[in-house]
């Protein structure tokens, strides 16, 4: 093959590729334009028109129709908050109540318990032998005794 | 009216409430037509038409001139358009209209008098792919398509209607016409 050969293939590839890139604009631009057409034929294919005070009129009222809708949307959307707001702010009291009842009743133990404790430790110091000491009290005790009745004894023989 | 003055001091002109009918006169059937080619719907481009004109009347002391009457116009239409659709998403639960458009309803449309029945059913074909594929455009690049190829609107004009960059303008257009393309790939 020829460089000449090649060159030639080339630039039949090139302007096929040319033609065809442009066979496709042309075509494009084409629909694009039947496009334009068909639009202004379907504008251009109106009912009877009415005068412009009418048709300003229509629109005016269309509008206050809106804001009056847009204002019944509000109005019922706030409805619907409230609505879901009452049984929800009503669990959050009643959960709040049960809550403060909860802690209340723990301070009440807390309290009952503290006091008791109080009380044992009262108790425990106004011992005048203190509990781990309390055998050998026991013990001086039972000797006091056994001295005493030893000594009424050695009396009454006496 | 003074015939002399210059277009848009004529149009300022021409915004007095007493011709006011003038302007609808003008001016209605393209503000329509934008409405029609970017929602689909044939009594909702007329409500949105009507909306246009009563916004425009209503606030026509604001209308200094810095742009023609017609961009003016269809910056207030795009604004419609685009509050419409945001009004539609939050109201997913509306139903949708039984008066859209379809080019295959416009039946009496024929591409050109002189074209063969295989041509006219090429061309409706041809038709019928664009719309459909610019229906699926998105709302932005769906807006300055129609501009841009129904209303042969400049892209300084299109920046101006819809308050974008002339570059973003462009970048909008390339990508619209990109998947216009893209999607009628095979049936071109």
């Amino acid at each position: 093959m020829t460089r000449e050969t090649t060159d030639r293939q080339v630039k039949e590839l090139y302007a096929e590729s040319d033609a065809a890139s442009k066979r496709e604009l042309e075509s494009l631009a084409n629909s694009i334009s039947h496009f334009r057409e068909m639009v202004h034929f379907a504008a251009e294919c109106q009912g009877a028109q009415l005068p412009v005070s009418a048709q300003l009129e229509r629109a005016a009222k269309r509008q206050q129709s809106r804001q009056r809708r847009m204002m019944l949307e509000w109005a019922v959307a706030l409805a619907l908050c409230v609505t879901a707001a009452i049984p929800a702010t009503s669990y959050l009291r009643t959960q709040a109540a049960r809550e403060e009842a909860q802690r209340q009743a723990q301070i009440l133990q807390q309290r009952e318990a503290d006091t008791a404790l109080l009380e044992q430790v009262t108790n425990e110091l106004s011992e005048s032998v203190p509990d781990s000491l309390q055998p050998l009290a026991d013990m001086d005790n039972d000797y006091a005794k056994d001295q005493t009745y030893t000594k009424e004894r050695t009396n009454g023989r006496n | 009216m003074a015939s002399e003055l210059p277009p848009i001091a004529r149009e300022q002109a021409v915004l007095d409430l007493a011709d006011f009918d003038e302007v609808v006169r003008l001016y209605r059937q393209r503000v329509f037509r934008f409405l029609l080619a970017s929602l689909r719907d044939r009594d909702l481009a007329e409500n949105l038409t009507q909306d246009c004109f009563l916004r425009a009347y209503m606030a026509r002391e604001h209308f200094r001139g810095d742009s023609s009457l017609i961009t003016w116009l269809m910056k207030i239409a795009t604004n419609l358009i685009r509050d419409h659709l945001r009004s539609k998403r939050l109201r997913f639960w509306t139903k949708t209209r039984e008066t859209a458009l379809d080019p295959v309803d416009v039946s009496d449309w024929v591409p050109d008098e002189r074209s063969s029945p295989e041509e006219d059913l090429i061309a409706r074909t041809q038709v019928s792919h664009v719309w459909k594929a610019v229906g699926q455009l998105p709302a932005k690049q769906r807006t300055v398509f129609v501009l841009r190829f129904v209303e042969e609107m400049e892209l300084r004009e299109i920046a101006e209607t819809t308050g974008m960059n002339p570059s973003t303008v462009k970048t909008h257009l390339y990508r619209a016409l990109a998947a216009v393309r893209e999607s009628m790939g095979g049936k071109l």
